[in-house]
């Protein structure tokens, strides 16, 4: 019975080494290869390979780049190779040139699988693609932080002008005004009042600042009312009209879903004025089956998508990027004179607190 | 309002007399102690975006005119190149406009108008030669503007 397992075992091994993905290398006490399997054949280059399976002094050090430790993340400081009296490189991270691919990390091991015999075994991962994984976790991660980071600050600075500096302005037109009752001199009545115009104009251009930057009205109001100020300033600055149909009856969302309903069609339309050449842009906002849907779409010129944009094309991506922050997607419809639809899909995640 | 066709009559022979591809008159509108400037009337136009454009005191074309009181000349404007025509001078980027000149029209000692001839698709550039006759020939006679400009001496 024992026996019939053994040589189970053995079978199950010996597959193991040939079929692995992982490098399997045994090494004897002197630091001689005594076998590699096909997976460490096809990362070795033949070379390296042969002059480890001699014997010869630093071979492994041709191939390998270092390890991370403390002291660096490519060191060799107290060497896995050549400290064998260290028990403790049951898992590492390890550098190996390697043929035809380049420089590769790899998770490793180096133990003695033979105390009698001093026989240690050396085994890689490829750690590539997780790598890679994590890297876009991470970059995801920080572009989120980007963003909000970005949102919160000018929402900080649009308050501050709108609740802040508008506030004191206003009290120094007031002031001005009390002016018009402590004389009659005519002259200084004018001027005052040529300077009260001017400070209104002033405060005007404080509450636009202010509006632009991030419009109060998206975290007090919600989107309806924000859209219908924001497209009321589109017609002014660029005589574009917008005929927004919006059908949320005033239903509001997470502060993070609104932001990026507001600002992919921000940047749509934005698109629509600089490229589309068309004096009208339909938008439409609508919730069906807890997802909420925006749509901005044009007559104009449009374009062939993947082609070289006009522009930098960082503004597409930025809409994709901020619809899948939130789960979202964003496509993007267009044709050479054909018209451009934008459709933005989000979760209609409530709105926090109150409810 | 009553001068409209005059004015669209101004603007349609600017156009022809100087060759320019669009010209467009401007005047100042106060609602409620606002401020405002629109484009009233224009020539050889794209679309008809420039009525709905709103500008403040110095914003855009005639905003920086108004707020200036001098000619303003911009030579050469290459859409691939400067962005600035879009946020800076609407009409620049919803006309395609590539030179661009405009002079106020003054009343009163003050402005209270601005005329604007262009050219597209870098067919020619404006020159100063070019500013000095318009200016000429929008200061006289037209009604609504007696041409005085307010001189500190």
């Amino acid at each position: 019975m024992n026996s019939v397992r053994r040589d189970q075992l053995n079978e199950l091994m010996l597959k193991m080494y040939a079929n692995s993905s992982e490098a399997i290398l045994f090494f004897d006490r002197g630091g001689k290869a005594l076998a590699a399997n096909p997976a460490a054949e096809e990362i070795l280059d033949e070379d390296v390979l042969a002059a480890l399976l001699e014997g010869e002094d630093g071979a492994i050090c041709r191939a390998c780049a270092g390890y991370t430790n403390e002291h660096g993340l490519r060191s060799c400081r107290d060497c896995y190779f050549h400290h064998p009296e260290r028990d403790d490189f049951t898992s590492f991270q390890v550098y190996l040139q390697t043929k035809g691919k380049g420089l590769v990390p790899y998770t490793s091991s180096f133990q003695t699988v033979d105390a009698d015999r001093d026989i240690r075994v050396f085994m890689l991962r490829d750690m590539t693609r997780q790598f890679l994984t994590q890297e876009r976790l991470y970059e995801n991660k920080m572009m989120k932080h980007v963003i909000d980071a970005q949102e919160n600050e000018r929402k900080r600075i649009s308050r501050e002008l709108h609740d802040g500096v508008a506030q004191e302005l206003m009290s120094a037109v007031v002031d001005l005004r009390v002016l018009k009752y402590m004389t009659g001199d005519a002259g200084l009545l004018e001027k005052v009042r040529q300077t009260e115009a001017s400070l209104s104009r002033l405060l005007e251009d404080i509450r636009n600042l202010s509006v632009e930057l991030r419009p109060a009205a998206l975290d007090d109001l919600g989107l309806d009312a924000a859209f219908r100020s924001h497209f009321k300033r589109v017609e002014e600055n660029f005589g574009l009209l917008v005929n927004y149909g919006g059908e949320l009856k005033g239903r509001r969302y997470a502060s993070e879903i609104e932001t990026v309903i507001y600002r992919v069609c921000q940047e749509a339309i934005l698109n629509a004025v600089k490229y589309a050449d068309v004096e009208t842009v339909d938008v439409i906002l609508s919730e069906q089956g807890g997802r909420v849907l925006l749509s901005v779409s044009d007559r104009g010129r449009g374009f062939a998508p993947g082609g070289r944009p006009d522009g930098t094309g960082l503004g597409l991506y930025g809409m994709r990027e901020r619809a899948e922050l939130v789960g979202g997607t964003l496509e993007v419809e267009s044709a050479p004179y054909a018209g451009t639809t934008v459709r933005l899909n989000v979760p209609a995640v409530p709105e926090k607190g109150e409810g | 309002m009553d001068n409209n066709l005059t004015y669209q009559e101004l603007v349609d022979g600017l156009r022809t007399r100087f060759g320019f591809d669009f010209t467009a008159l401007a005047v100042e509108e106060d609602s409620l102690n606002q401020y405002a400037i629109r484009w009233r009337v224009a020539s050889g136009n794209l679309n008809s975006r420039y009525k709905r454009i709103v500008l403040k005191k110095g914003r855009g074309v005639a905003g920086t005119v108004y707020k200036t009181g001098k000619p303003l000349l911009i030579q050469s404007i290459d859409p691939e190149r400067h962005a600035i025509g879009l946020f800076d001078y609407p009409i620049v980027a919803s006309e395609q406009l590539t030179s661009v000149a405009a002079v106020p029209l003054w009343n009163g000692g003050r402005i209270s108008g601005v005329v604007l001839g262009g050219y597209r698709g870098g067919r020619a550039e404006l020159t100063e030669e070019q500013i000095a006759a318009l200016q000429a020939a929008v200061s006289e006679g037209l009604p609504g503007f007696d041409g005085k400009e307010l001189v500190f001496r």
